[in-house]
């Protein structure tokens, strides 16, 4: 069972919906969604600074197409604490879209752990819940 | 007297030369000796008894009757020489002394005793006519003439000697010939002189001083003077040539200096005479036709190349020689490598003169020249040859065709001044003057502006001439219309623009799908799998069923978008005009958000010109009006009442329609490029509202017209719609 999962998403039913099915399966001790990527953005950096690397997320599900600040910028803004982050905390992309391309541009990140499609399977998060 | 008999004085009076006779005091001969008639062809009784003064000649009768008369007085007088009548020979001339014997009783007359001394009398006139000769040609001689003893010294001069030598006192008689003599003549002179006093005429020339120490040239003819056979001196003539030798030196320097410069040119030139005989050549000739000056010189030149005979320069040598004017020929000899000669034949006294060039080079270069030039001057293309600075100094009728300007018109101006206008490219202009600083050879396509303020495209190509040494000639450019190229060009920019259009919208629908339409999909799915692991007595079921329903309510909304945006789009070609008045229609917009207006306390605003209106699709100008409206409504600032300005401005190309508000603005830095774009939103949990400003975006686009915005957070945001034809 994870500490904390932060659910990054535009889309409060997504949100909604990620939570709850991760609930009923107990996969973590405590859910946290983000409406705006810039807000889980400051949050994990001023975690960061107080090295406080305990109460990171071990899990964030991210959504892509969000306004202000994509899942990409979100992702390029992680990118200086990528050694920090890789053996805390597992990223996975969780998008709607099924474009090709954007799997492709997600391999190049080292820190997203996999490309998921909504909605959630429970086949895919009893995947992640066996690496906790 | 007794010892001698009659017979005796007979025959002495008839033998002897003198002529005997007695007149007596009449006059009348008494007695004429026989003599007479040996002397003067008269038989002695003819004249007898008739009068002596009748054979008197009638002019020297005067002087003779007064020596007679006198003869009465004296005892004896002598006459001067008269003319007695002769038989034969007209007159001959008489000396007689008259002897007084009229007292004598025996005789009782005048004896006459006359001598015949003709030939005495011509001698001495003939001996006074030589002396006088003699000093005609001494003394009036126009040159200085002079005799000298054997030693050498002046005898006597004329006046000329005193001219030449510029004498004022008389030649003493102890002036040697030496002394006058420039002294390095001396010697020579000397040995003239002996040779000359050894009996042998000489000329020469020498050279005196003169009385004002000048040095004169003489031509001195120096002779011999004779007597009884012997050498007794030396006469002489000289005549000044000092200024006959200087003319002719001069004319020799001349002559030379003439012929020096004739050599040294190096165009051939060569003189012939009437016979086209050769006078003259210089040897640039002589290399040309490879033959030597004495080949040449007084041979026919038509001899020597008897083709010729069949040339024009034959034909104008013959003309030349006729009038006697100059003529200019150019004459190509096919037979001769197609050798092209150019002639100036001009006449002289005694001939004519020639001189020619090979102008075969240049005759090539010309024709390559006619060529080019009529390709430069017949193409369609514009050609303009700039000198160094870069003013125009020649244009073809192709850049008069291109441009309307004239040849006339634009010499000594800058094309780039004259034919660049205010839409041409700033960056191209500046492109174009750095080429022309650098002196390197620059194409590029340029808008020019015609004489008739017309706008055309040209590709330009110019090109700095430079010599051998790399110094800057010229700038030749050429102009090409490619108007059509680049309204063809704009036209494929347009298709691209416009497909890429498409291929935009095309992505746009891929994203619908996979993005907004798949969300609430995924949603729907996924909620409709919880709610089979929640109990039904849950709270959370009603939550999910909530849920469920929103996302396919979402659904349907997108699915709705869909419809709107291809019906636009497909609308594009086939949209009703008409026309709209532009504070009425914002008058209908505004009146249905009338109620939400009272409940926010809404101040509106409305400046537009009642008289506005544009032809253009009313649904759509509506639709555009009613989505601003709404979002200003809709993004209001909750700190404030809204105040909304609805504003109409004309501007050249049409009208500008500003909507501002004092709403919640947009960071323009983060919404940038991406406001008009479908399903993008910037205020979270206003979900599938993201296409408001898509659709006003694509609808201002199919009226023809362009939409910006300008906003700030906090303070409100303003789009300014630019309607009119020209605003694609």
């Amino acid at each position: 069972m994870y500490n904390k999962v932060f659910i990054i998403d535009d889309d409060e039913i997504s949100i909604f919906l990620a939570e709850n099915m991760l609930e009923v399966i107990e996969f973590a001790r405590e859910f946290k969604g983000f409406l705006y990527a810039n807000e889980a953005l400051a949050e994990l950096i001023a975690l960061f600074k107080r090295g406080d690397y305990q109460h990171l997320p071990d899990i964030m599900f991210l959504d892509l197409n969000m306004p202000h600040m994509s899942g990409w910028e979100f992702l390029d803004a992680l990118m200086p604490y990528e050694q920090i982050l890789s053996s805390r905390c597992q990223i996975y992309i969780l998008t709607s879209s099924i474009d090709a391309e954007e799997i492709e541009k997600a391999k190049k990140y080292k820190i997203v752990s996999s490309f998921l499609q909504k909605p959630l399977e429970d086949s895919a998060i009893a995947e992640i819940s066996r690496k906790a | 007297m007794s010892l001698l008999n009659l017979d005796f004085f007979k025959h002495l009076l008839l033998n002897s030369t003198d002529l005997l006779s007695v007149i007596d005091e009449t006059g009348m001969y008494k007695y004429v000796g026989d003599s007479v008639e040996a002397a003067l062809g008269f038989k002695a009784a003819e004249m007898v008894g008739q009068s002596a003064l009748e054979y008197i000649h009638p002019e020297d009768l005067p002087a003779i009757v007064e020596i007679l008369s006198n003869a009465g007085v004296a005892d004896k007088v002598i006459t001067p020489p008269y003319r007695f009548k002769s038989k034969n020979d007209g007159w001959r001339w008489l000396e007689t002394t008259v002897s007084n014997q009229l007292h004598n009783e025996a005789i009782r007359g005048l004896i006459t005793n006359s001598r015949d001394i003709t030939e005495t009398l011509i001698e001495r006139s003939e001996k006074d006519l030589h002396e006088a000769y003699y000093q005609s040609l001494f003394k009036e001689h126009p040159d200085a003439v002079f005799s000298l003893n054997l030693q050498g010294y002046f005898k006597s001069v004329n006046k000329q000697f005193y001219r030449i030598l510029r004498l004022k006192d008389i030649i003493q008689p102890d002036v040697h010939f030496a002394d006058i003599t420039y002294p390095p003549d001396v010697k020579k002179v000397k040995g003239i002189f002996q040779r000359t006093s050894a009996g042998e005429p000489n000329m020469f020339e020498m050279r005196v001083v003169d009385a004002l120490d000048e040095v004169k040239v003489v031509h001195v003819t120096l002779l011999p003077v004779y007597l009884s056979g012997a050498v007794i001196g030396v006469q002489g003539i000289a005549k000044d040539i000092t200024e006959a030798i200087q003319a002719q030196r001069l004319m020799q320097e001349h002559s030379e200096q003439l012929r020096k410069i004739l050599e040294s040119v190096t165009e051939p030139f060569f003189a012939l005479d009437a016979t086209w005989r050769y006078t003259f050549t210089n040897q640039a000739h002589c290399d040309v036709i490879q033959k030597s000056r004495d080949e040449l010189l007084g041979n026919s030149i038509f001899e020597i190349f008897p083709w010729m005979l069949k040339s024009d320069f034959y034909l104008k040598c013959r003309e030349v020689a006729q009038t006697g004017k100059p003529v200019y020929l150019e004459e190509t000899y096919p037979d001769n490598n197609n050798i092209t000669l150019s002639y100036s034949i001009f006449p002289f006294e005694g001939g004519i003169a020639i001189n020619y060039i090979d102008t075969t080079a240049q005759n090539v270069l010309k024709r390559e020249m006619e060529k080019l030039s009529l390709v430069a001057s017949k193409t369609i293309n514009g050609v303009v040859i700039m000198n160094k600075n870069g003013t125009i100094e020649w244009v073809n009728d192709g850049f008069t065709r291109l441009s309307g300007y004239s040849k006339h018109e634009v010499v000594g101006l800058v094309p780039s001044m004259l034919l660049q206008g205010h839409e041409t490219d700033k960056e191209t202009e500046q492109f174009i003057r750095q080429k022309y600083k650098e002196q390197t050879y620059f194409t590029t396509e340029v808008l020019n502006y015609r004489k008739t303020g017309e706008a055309y495209w040209a590709k330009i190509d110019v090109t700095p001439i430079k010599d051998a040494e790399g110094n800057l000639l010229n700038y030749v450019a050429i102009q090409t219309d490619i108007t059509e190229k680049k309204k063809a060009e704009a036209e494929l920019i347009k298709l691209a623009d416009d497909l890429h259009k498409q291929n935009l919208n095309l992505q746009q629908f891929t994203y619908i799908v996979s993005h907004n339409l798949r969300a609430p999909v995924a949603n729907a799915l996924g909620l409709s799998r919880l709610v089979r692991k929640v109990s039904p007595d849950s709270p959370q079921f009603e939550t999910i069923l909530e849920k469920l329903q929103t996302s396919i309510t979402q659904l349907d909304g997108v699915i709705t978008d869909i419809g709107t945006i291809l019906s636009v789009r497909d609308a594009d070609r086939t949209l009703p005009r008409e026309n709209v008045n532009l504070l009425q229609i914002t008058s209908e917009v505004l009146s249905t958000f009338q109620d939400e207006f009272v409940l926010m306390n809404a101040v509106v605003d409305v400046h537009i010109d009642s008289n506005f209106t544009i032809i253009s699709n009313k649904a759509y100008l509506y639709s555009i009006l009613h989505n601003l409206v709404s979002n200003a409504v809709k993004y209001s600032s909750p700190e404030r009442n809204l105040t909304l300005k609805m504003e109409v401005s004309k501007d050249d190309r049409g009208y500008v329609y500003t909507v501002s508000d004092n709403g919640l603005g947009m960071d323009m830095q983060l919404v940038d490029n991406q406001l008009f774009k479908l399903y993008k939103r910037f205020h979270p949990n206003t979900h599938g509202k993201g296409i408001g400003l898509f659709l006003v975006k694509t609808q201002v686009e199919t009226i023809g017209g362009k939409i910006e915005v300008k906003s700030a957070p906090g303070m409100g945001t303003a789009f300014k719609i630019f309607l009119g034809a020209k605003n694609v």
